[in-house]
């Protein structure tokens, strides 16, 4: 039915992890847009990726005095977005899988391995 | 003395003018208490006859004769030197002197009580103002995600305000460490601070050099990892936490929100007795008052 829509993009948590990066990336622009506040902005976004985001910035934090402050400020900003999406790739893929499992006990069948 | 009345009586909060303040004074003295007896840490000293009413545990120094004296305040000369320890001098900056005196100036009539009441509730320590998350929103311009900013007790002069940014320019959540002045801090939040702490400190060393460490850090970064890098709250959190006052710890790789910090505040305002070496109150809230005194906003912790 959906033959021209690439493999990748049949997964569930691949839409839901895009889905995620198009929302926080557009809340992003149009803070940047309107001088809001791009400071609360990083610190919601940082919440919602824990524990991903603590991982990445541990990386990205330490980019500034090594990297110019333009292109660290660029990475530290941008990484609670893609931490995000990891997240939310990883919370999808979970239940996804846990719906799987549930599923096949309630109908009584022998646990398979998850179609890919 | 003051303190110690205060730290006894039900929780409640109590507001009152300079006028209400003079009659408390009078009660106390009436009760038996000398109110204008202040705590220095270490010692009694009588403001009137500007003599401690102990000696002093420190021998002085061969080379300063008037450090040898057991008793005497300053050595005679609290115009230029203080002694919020009890048990050595300080000098006073300039500038610490003039906004005092402004301060009290700003309020006629309360000079006189006010200048002994700075002394009789702090001793000459700070003020943490918290600003938390405003709840309007994030998008558009005139949100704050929160700051903190620690002064000397009373007046302008900022020890800790650190932003990424300069006065005027939007937030952002990296950037090179610059601290604002008091009213460039204040513009910048655009609203009153959720709350105010007058906070009495164990050790006036340590909390100074954590806030000198902090304000010389290269970055300022929302959620700091590396030792040249800083944030509002976890400069105000280690200096405070170096000063002696009792707060969670949350170990040296976290990052603190203001409101977090907060709310650690309010539990240490809660546990002080006014015996102990540290102490933590709230006041008010409002910005020319806590300059003026004019009205003391204390919410006891019983």
């Amino acid at each position: 039915m959906h033959k021209h829509i690439p493999k990748l993009l049949r997964k569930i948590e691949v839409l839901v992890a895009l889905g995620y990066g198009l929302i926080s990336g557009a809340t992003y622009g149009i803070v940047l847009v309107t001088h809001g506040d791009r400071e609360a902005t990083w610190v919601i976004m940082y919440f919602i990726a824990r524990p991903i985001s603590w991982l990445t910035n541990q990386v990205c934090a330490r980019a500034f005095g090594y990297l110019p402050f333009g292109i660290a400020s660029f990475l530290h900003e941008s990484q609670v977005i893609v931490a995000g999406m990891l997240w939310f790739y990883a919370l999808t893929w979970t239940l996804k899988f846990a719906i799987n499992v549930i599923a096949a006990k309630v109908r009584g069948e022998p646990r398979k391995r998850l179609e890919r | 003395m003051i303190e110690q009345f205060l730290w006894t009586t039900k929780r409640q909060e109590l507001r009152f003018p300079v006028e209400y303040l003079e009659q408390l004074i009078y009660d106390m003295w009436l009760c038996g208490t000398d109110p204008f007896m202040s705590y220095h840490r270490a010692r009694w000293l009588n403001q009137d006859s500007g003599r401690f009413w102990t000696m002093d545990s420190y021998e002085g120094e061969q080379v300063k004769p008037q450090s040898l004296h057991k008793y005497l305040y300053v050595g005679s000369d609290p115009v230029n030197k203080s002694d919020p320890t009890g048990n050595d001098v300080e000098a006073v900056s300039t500038a610490v002197s003039i906004d005092d005196v402004l301060a009290a100036q700003t309020s006629p009539g309360a000079a006189a009580v006010t200048g002994k009441l700075k002394v009789l509730l702090h001793g000459g320590d700070v003020d943490v103002y918290v600003w938390n998350l405003s709840s309007g929103g994030i998008v558009g311009y005139g949100h704050s995600v929160g700051h903190v900013m620690v002064t000397k007790a009373g007046t302008r002069q900022v020890l800790l305000s650190q932003f990424p940014h300069k006065f005027g320019e939007p937030s952002r959540p990296s950037g090179t460490n610059t601290q604002l002045n008091w009213s460039q801090t204040v513009t910048e939040e655009g609203r009153p601070p959720t709350q105010v702490f007058r906070v009495t400190l164990a050790n006036w060393n340590a909390f100074d050099a954590a806030v000198r460490d902090h304000a010389s850090r290269m970055w300022w970064v929302s959620w700091p990892v590396m030792r040249n890098q800083t944030h509002c709250a976890r400069a105000a959190y280690d200096a405070l936490l170096a000063g002696g006052i009792p707060l969670p710890n949350i170990g040296s790789g976290a990052a603190i929100m203001p409101g977090t910090l907060g709310d650690y505040l309010d539990t240490a305002s809660q546990q002080s007795t006014g015996e102990a070496r540290w102490n933590v109150w709230h006041i008010s809230t409002d910005c020319q008052q806590i300059l003026t005194g004019d009205w003391i906003h204390v919410t006891l912790p019983y």
